[in-house]
């Protein structure tokens, strides 16, 4: 990694930090923001997936789906952007269902990854015991609007440090010159 | 490639090309280990992760497909699987980042074949398996990149398996299934493969997942439309590939042996004219694993018998070595030789101008963390374990 990607990583880091500690610190209004992260999301990666297929996809066998994604994206966030209010049950359904399926997955992991004889299988159970919390979380406080953006708000602050610590790792691998 | 020719192939073709029985099982393991020496099982011998060759499903599953993660898996799947053909390939179209990943697509007879064969010269007998198994993937899985790449590595429905005569073979639409429970079945021409993954980086992407293990498969003729290929229909004949990646393997190997400078489309077809007949006869036949041919070949040509591939047999050796002794031991071999080709295949990939592989450690000197760790391994004897 180069400098300046280093730089960009860590700068995107700190923003979805910042936006994670927005929403922890009001959930009530957080709601709205949610909505607009949301949106904005999926009006970046709509416009990601139009580049994608100009530079790239339109030169490959059956490329043009890359394009029907594209332009399914785009409509979606401008169709997001539009709600001022999205039934609150539909969001607390998806976060269970992400975090149920990544903390069961996760825990299937470490039994066969400890019988591999790999260390890593701690880390896999932590995420996967995480998963568990944040899904009984979530259906425990199901009516709770405060919820639902706390957890989207530790899933973002998550994803923000995972970002930043990828960004300070020494990315040179060593070998024997010939 | 599966392990009746990386491994049973290589060994008949080292005793072709002049080596000992005992040699030349020690260039077969070579040749059959960069596909388990995954991060687990380094891990169990504490020995250096940076010499991975290759990754495992479950590794494959766990991996971030972020720039650093991509960067990993080219690096194991270009340096060891997908050797890339020509670095300065010029598509005729797209961006630079299609380019890029264009001129990652592995084929024979590349010039950094050439590099991969000359390193290992000099390095031991681990070092000349570990190349014959890079070598024999340039043919079996030419036309797909190592690295994930919807763009360059997905395939259509489009796939037609060619059976019978050479001349006129009657074609047959292969059926591809995801349950990897079902297995690949040869009378019916249904095959495991990838699931198809519109993200261009996904793990799925990688190499042939999407043509499944019919690469892999000596006996395998078939038609199909690459993606890069501008819907051009693409012949796939693996007999005729696999027995020029055995006699390219046996000329690499006796320039070794002999000190003899390696030269690209060169193949040893005098030495094997004696089992030509019996080798064809074995790529040519439809099943999953030719492994006992192979193995009756080897030892009717060595007159030892052949001990099947025990991934078990060097660790004890390299677990007990101490120190900078473990340098010394088969493993500890092996695994400087699994570091110099992906030092080598990462350098010349970053000197191309792609950052796809990530760059290596003397490319980034005034980097204050790098040249730490540049000067700590500096001090050490060459080859010390990160």
């Amino acid at each position: 990694m180069t400098k300046m990607q280093r730089l960009r990583e860590i700068i995107a880091g700190l923003l979805m930090l910042l936006c994670a500690a927005l929403i922890m610190l009001d959930p009530e209004d957080g709601y709205i923001t949610v909505t607009v992260i949301l949106s904005v999301s999926l009006l970046v990666f709509g416009v990601r997936w139009l580049v994608y297929y100009l530079t790239m996809a339109r030169h490959m066998v059956n490329g043009r789906w890359s394009f029907y994604t594209a332009a399914f994206l785009i409509d979606l966030g401008i169709f997001t952007g539009s709600l001022t209010d999205v039934p609150r049950a539909y969001v607390m359904i998806y976060l269970i269902a992400v975090n149920g399926f990544s903390a069961l997955v996760s825990l299937l992991r470490v039994r066969e990854i400890r019988s591999l004889g790999s260390s890593r299988w701690r880390f896999v159970l932590a995420q996967g015991i995480t998963g568990v919390i944040m899904t009984i979380a979530c259906i425990v406080f199901y009516r709770s609007i405060s919820t639902v953006t706390l957890v989207f708000g530790i899933g973002l602050a998550y994803s923000a440090c995972v970002r930043i610590a990828q960004a300070l790792r020494r990315t040179a691998i060593v070998y024997i010159p010939s | 490639m599966r392990g009746d020719f990386h491994y049973y192939a290589t060994y008949c073709a080292a005793l072709l090309a002049g080596y000992s029985s005992r040699e030349s099982c020690d260039i077969c393991y070579a040749a059959q280990l960069p596909d388990f020496a995954t991060v687990t099982f380094l891990d169990r011998l504490h020995a250096p992760r940076a010499a991975a060759t290759t990754q495992s499903p479950i590794e494959l599953a766990d991996v971030r497909t972020d720039r650093l993660g991509l960067q990993d898996i080219t690096r194991i799947w270009s340096s060891f699987h997908f050797l890339p053909y020509d670095l300065t390939a010029d598509p005729g179209k797209g961006g630079k980042t299609y380019r890029r990943k264009y001129q990652l697509i592995c084929k024979p007879n590349g010039e950094l074949l050439r590099h991969t064969v000359e390193l290992a010269r000099g390095r031991g007998l681990e070092a000349t398996g570990l190349a014959m198994h890079v070598l024999a993937d340039t043919w079996a899985h030419q036309n797909f990149a190592g690295t994930p790449s919807l763009v360059i590595n997905n395939t259509t429905a489009y796939f037609y398996e060619l059976i019978g005569p050479r001349e006129n073979p009657e074609r047959r639409r292969i059926e591809f299934h995801r349950n990897p429970a079902g297995g690949d079945d040869l009378d019916l021409s249904s095959y495991v493969n990838s699931v198809y993954q519109p993200s261009e980086s996904s793990i799925m992407n990688l190499g042939h997942g999407r043509a499944g293990h019919l690469p892999d498969y000596s006996f395998a003729r078939y038609v199909y439309l690459p993606a890069w290929a501008n819907y051009d229909e693409v012949v796939k004949d693996n007999p005729s590939d696999y027995w020029h990646a055995f006699t390219q393997m046996v000329y690499a190997m006796r320039c070794l042996r002999t000190g003899e400078p390696f030269e690209l489309n060169r193949y040893a077809t005098d030495e094997v004219a004696e089992v030509r007949e019996l080798a064809w006869d074995i790529l040519t036949k439809r099943r999953l694993d030719a492994s006992d041919d192979w193995c009756a070949l080897g030892e009717q040509l060595s007159g030892e018998k052949v001990e099947p591939f025990d991934l078990e047999l060097h660790q004890q050796e390299y677990c007990e070595a101490e120190g900078q002794a473990k340098n010394d031991t088969y493993l500890g071999r092996f695994i400087r030789a699994a570091l110099a080709q992906k030092g080598m295949v990462t350098s010349r990939i970053y000197d191309s101008g792609s950052r796809l592989a990530g760059f290596s450690i003397d490319h980034e000197p005034r980097n204050l963390g790098t040249l730490v760790a540049f000067l700590k391994r500096a001090c050490q004897k060459e080859g010390a374990h990160d």
